[in-house]
């Protein structure tokens, strides 16, 4: 017997706010956001008994009233050719190419939180990197979550031409303390030939916030993407990052680093998609727990048939600085074509006892050593950095957060 | 310096050292040698420290302190050093951070101000050279990555760098080609002098023709067996250890 069930109720009314903006923008992004909206409705809000949402309740954001807020993101940097800024403002020829793009690589079906964001799309942050683009400035895209109970919908299109190179910083702030924002944001990336491309993600809202980001990534052939995300703050986090190695010799490296603590949570899903032959990924996602906070990490691979000589690595070493602390940690491979190299592992751990007694045979104090090991632990992503001031100033918001630990019974 | 009294440790309910005494006076160097499992390095885990060991009785008492009493940061401090057998790899923790913490904690607890980034840089380049070390091994996370001989060298190195006034080297010879050898022994010798003392711990004679023990003590199965001269070594050397066992169960024969 089947049972259709109507998607939980909400407080906050997101289709009287989709009809709010309704008339609002040219004819392409109110048909964007009517599309979006369909999707939406038929989906409604993800629950626990779903699979894909079993370890993440988002009971606080279904249940919240939340308000639309009309923060801009701040856009700065870019090399020569260089276009970023708002969508609406971009030269006409930019503008019909990143129509045509927007929300062809984040699908979705399955992903309600894309179609939320879709129904009340607004703004569009748009990075396009030109043909043969060399690395110039470093661009950075911040969003700052409205104060309070804001609602926000970041938007981010980022265009690499073939043989472009660059390096782009999306982050993710506010409110202060008290705020209780929540943020749906998408951010769509699209490389093509032989591309160059480094993507850091850094989310370090407020500590009341909830927010669900998509990052969905294409690397045509011979294009290389390394992603960043590095998730410091808000009260629940989740994000679902994937990207599609979509043409010959095309590899990805993504590198993820999760601080929790308090009641915190954070969830982490990532989906490679080896859709042709001879590429390569890479994942390393880290996590440190302390107090009574939860984290998940599903990392699936999927080798499309065919995608033979497919490389690929997966590792999620997790610390637990509690035994309150818990994270569920899941590899799922799909693997279709036969010459492959596949692999995955996971850790659950605590502090090294044979480390820390060697620091303190050095004269070093047991909350020193235990800070040392968890900020080496951590340097292991942080290091990998390639920008000095963005990893500078990561390290020292990572110390800042890290919890006074013990070494110190016995 | 050092006085051992009677020491009795266990591990998991199994008692591994059973009744150890040791004198280690100022100046002095001595030699612990004795066969695989009879607990030399357990001694040298207790004297620095290590809780995964539980003293059951007897007494360690180092410059009129005792020292069982201290947790090992402050052992470190009071001047003891232990070279590590198995020398722990610490990925992500850069060698140069580690041992500017360790030195200033010293200096801070021996009321000396701390080194900043140049004097520090000096001496460790100064001790650095001793060693025949890489100053490329300062930006490397500490021993990751490191060959069993660099992991050793770089005890040898920590230890010229925070000059400890008794020095623990537990099996430092162990893995080391004799060029290798011969640098250890070159930086342990240079800290030799009237007020140091240093305790070798060894299952073989070889670095012993290098660092020229005072006493030589063996250990068999928990105690210590015999303690003569150097000339104890070079008997231990041609008869081997076989001899020991048989010894174990009796009474031992100290130097007093």
């Amino acid at each position: 017997m089947s049972r259709v069930m109507a998607p939980p109720p909400t407080a906050t009314d997101f289709e009287a706010l989709h009809r709010l903006l309704a008339d609002r923008g040219p004819d392409w992004i109110r048909e964007f956001r009517a599309g979006a909206r369909a999707q939406f409705v038929i989906q409604g809000l993800p629950h626990h008994r779903m699979e894909a949402w079993r370890q993440t309740h988002i009971a606080p954001i279904a249940g919240g009233r939340f308000e639309p807020s009309n923060t801009l993101p701040e856009v700065s940097g870019g090399g020569d050719g260089v276009w970023t800024g708002r969508l609406h403002e971009a030269p006409e020829e930019i503008q019909a190419t990143a129509r045509r793009r927007l929300g062809a690589l984040a699908g979705q079906e399955g992903h309600p939180f894309t179609a939320l964001n879709g129904s009340l799309l607004n703004e569009v942050t748009l990075i396009v990197l030109p043909q043969g683009a060399a690395a110039g400035d470093l661009v950075t895209i911040r969003h700052t979550a409205g104060p309070g109970n804001s609602l926000n919908v970041p938007r981010t299109l980022i265009l690499a031409g073939d043989g472009a190179a660059g390096s782009i910083v999306e982050s993710y702030e506010g409110p202060g303390p008290e705020g209780g924002s929540f943020t749906t944001a998408v951010t769509e990336i699209d490389c093509g030939e032989n591309t160059d491309l480094k993507y850091y993600r850094i989310q370090r809202e407020g500590p009341g916030s909830f927010h669900i980001g998509r990052v969905q990534a294409r690397v045509g052939p011979g294009g290389k993407l390394y992603t960043a995300g590095i998730t410091l703050g808000a009260a629940l986090d989740r994000v679902d990052a994937g990207v599609t190695l979509d043409g010959e010799g095309a590899s990805c490296e993504m590198d993820g680093l999760f601080l929790t603590d308090g009641v915190r949570h954070v969830d982490n899903r990532t989906r490679i998609e080896h859709a042709v032959p001879n590429c390569r990924s890479r994942q390393v996602y880290k996590g440190i727990l302390s107090d009574r906070s939860t984290a998940v990490f599903v990392g699936r691979v999927i080798v499309r048939p065919g995608a033979q000589a497919t490389d690929a690595d997966q590792s999620n070493p997790n610390l637990l600085l509690s035994d309150d602390a818990t994270v569920y940690t899941r590899p799922q491979l799909e693997i279709y074509a036969d010459d492959v190299r596949c692999t995955h592992g996971a850790t659950v751990g605590q502090l090294d006892a044979d480390a820390l007694f060697y620091l303190r045979s050095r004269g070093i104090d047991p909350d020193e050593a235990g800070r040392l090991l968890v900020k080496g632990f951590a340097g292991e992503i942080l290091d990998r950095i390639e920008i000095p001031s963005l990893r500078t100033q990561l390290e020292f918001e990572v110390a800042g957060k890290l919890p006074v630990t013990s070494g110190t019974e016995g | 310096m050092l006085s051992v009294k009677n020491l009795k440790a266990s591990i998991d309910g199994t008692e591994i050292l059973k009744g150890i005494d040791l004198d280690v006076k100022a100046g002095e160097v001595h030699a612990i040698m004795g066969p695989n499992g009879s607990g030399k390095s357990t001694l040298a885990q207790v004297i620095a420290g290590r809780d995964t060991y539980e003293v059951t009785a007897g007494s360690v008492t180092y410059q009129g302190k005792d020292l069982l009493e201290l947790p090992p940061e402050q052992r470190a401090r009071e001047g003891i050093f232990l070279a590590f057998q198995y020398p722990v790899e610490i990925p992500g923790v850069n060698n140069t951070y580690f041992l500017k913490a360790a030195l200033n904690a010293t200096r801070k607890h021996r009321g000396l101000e701390e080194l900043d980034a140049m004097d520090f840089l000096a001496l460790v380049r100064e001790k650095l050279k001793v060693i025949h070390l890489d100053e490329d091994l300062l930006h490397r996370p500490v021993n990751a990555g490191f060959s069993g001989g660099e992991k050793k060298r770089n005890e040898i190195f920590q230890m010229a760098v925070l000059s400890p006034k008794l020095a623990v080297l537990d099996e430092t010879d162990s893995g080391l080609d004799i060029d290798a050898l011969r640098t250890v022994a070159k930086g342990v010798n240079s800290l030799r002098s009237k007020d140091n003392a240093i305790v070798v711990v060894t299952h073989y004679q070889r670095l012993l023709e290098y660092i020229v023990p005072d006493h030589v003590h063996v250990l068999a199965d928990g105690r210590v067996v015999r303690s003569g001269g150097r000339e104890l070594a070079l008997e231990l050397e041609k008869e081997g250890y076989s001899w020991v066992e048989t010894q174990a169960a009796g009474p031992a024969k100290t130097r007093g």
